[in-house]
């Protein structure tokens, strides 16, 4: 095993995020104090979505699923990272669809559509492609960007150990 | 997204795409201690955040109606701020609460997302059909 710090996120309950105090403000005050996380702005339409890729390197790695289960067709896995704001320590649901291309190397997508922000689905209308419920960007399973949005999905920091399959922070596409 | 996350020179740019209102209802009267108080807000971020987080790039959340009066006068309060809200310009509005008790019919909006009457939160796949359905219809 490696020095990295596993977490198993199987058999916890869902869970949402604890109320940050300052999310918790925001609605006290009627919503006049916005909460953005870790300072993430809205950034400008035609410079897409770019969720705090600086935080990828070095996040601690969950463990996600077994690498025997994973396969050709995307799965949408669910994982737990803790996250520090200030000094609220909250736990953060993860989404990710994961999946092996032709050679069995097995990659993670981040479901945040790159055009602004909505979550994309594997396969909805049968087309083998992401699609967005929002304004219908479409995605390859590579992540590839086929309409709307202006840049591929990010991926998954991806690590395997002893067959199974554990997930780090996001990193830009590698594959589209 | 919240509202208070559009930055002005943005708005123009993000309207077309920004045309569902999230208007939140958290249904106190007033006569909630305030670890009452507490726990409605919490219910009610709960729930919201089965909308926010997978739409945010098609729905702005506004600032939530905390607290409820008489039911008719309510009702109607409600119906007008919709009627307002849709004459500004959102195409769409979804009425949301984490209260039981909270679902008056409202013409002007399109869609209420509510728990169950156990309490129970809808389900993603839920959410995903009714809002694909609204955005469709
Ligand atoms: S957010 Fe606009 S298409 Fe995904």
């Amino acid at each position: 095993m490696s020095n990295h710090e596993h977490q198993d996120s199987k058999h916890q309950p869902a869970q949402r995020n604890e109320m940050s105090r300052r999310q918790f403000l925001s609605y006290t005050l009627g919503g006049t104090t916005a909460f953005m996380v870790g300072g993430a702005v809205l950034p400008m339409v035609r410079f897409a979505v770019d969720p705090l890729l600086a935080k990828g390197g070095g996040a601690t790695l969950v463990k996600v699923i077994e690498e025997s289960k994973v396969t050709e067709e995307p799965q949408e896995v669910k994982f737990k990272v803790s996250q520090v704001d200030g000094w609220y320590k909250s736990e953060t649901e993860k989404v990710a669809w994961i999946s092996k291309d032709a050679s069995g190397k097995v990659f993670a997508l981040s479901p945040v559509c790159k055009h602004l922000g909505c979550t994309v689905f594997w396969n909805t209308h049968g087309r083998n492609e992401y699609d967005c419920p929002c304004h219908d960007a479409r995605y390859s399973k590579d992540g590839k960007n086929i309409t709307v949005a202006n840049s591929p999905l990010d991926e998954y920091e991806v690590d395997i150990q002893d067959g199974v399959v554990y997930l780090g922070g996001i990193i830009p596409n590698t594959r589209a | 997204m919240k509202f208070s996350e559009i930055e002005a020179e943005q708005w123009e740019e993000l309207r077309p795409y920004l045309d569902t209102c999230l208007l939140p209802v958290t249904g106190m009267t007033g006569a909630e201690s305030p670890l009452e108080a507490t726990q409605c807000l919490e219910d009610l971020r709960d729930i919201m955040d089965l909308i926010e987080v997978p739409y945010r790039g098609r729905v702005v959340t506004y600032p939530a109606l905390h607290y409820m009066s008489e039911p008719e006068h309510f009702q109607q309060a409600l119906s007008s701020y919709c009627s307002r809200l849709k004459q500004q310009g959102f195409k769409y509005i979804i009425l949301i609460t984490a209260k039981t008790n909270v679902r008056f019919q409202i013409s002007e909006a399109d869609l209420w997302i509510t728990p169950d009457e156990d309490g129970n939160l809808p389900s993603d796949a839920d959410i995903n059909s009714k809002i694909r359905e609204l955005w469709h219809s």
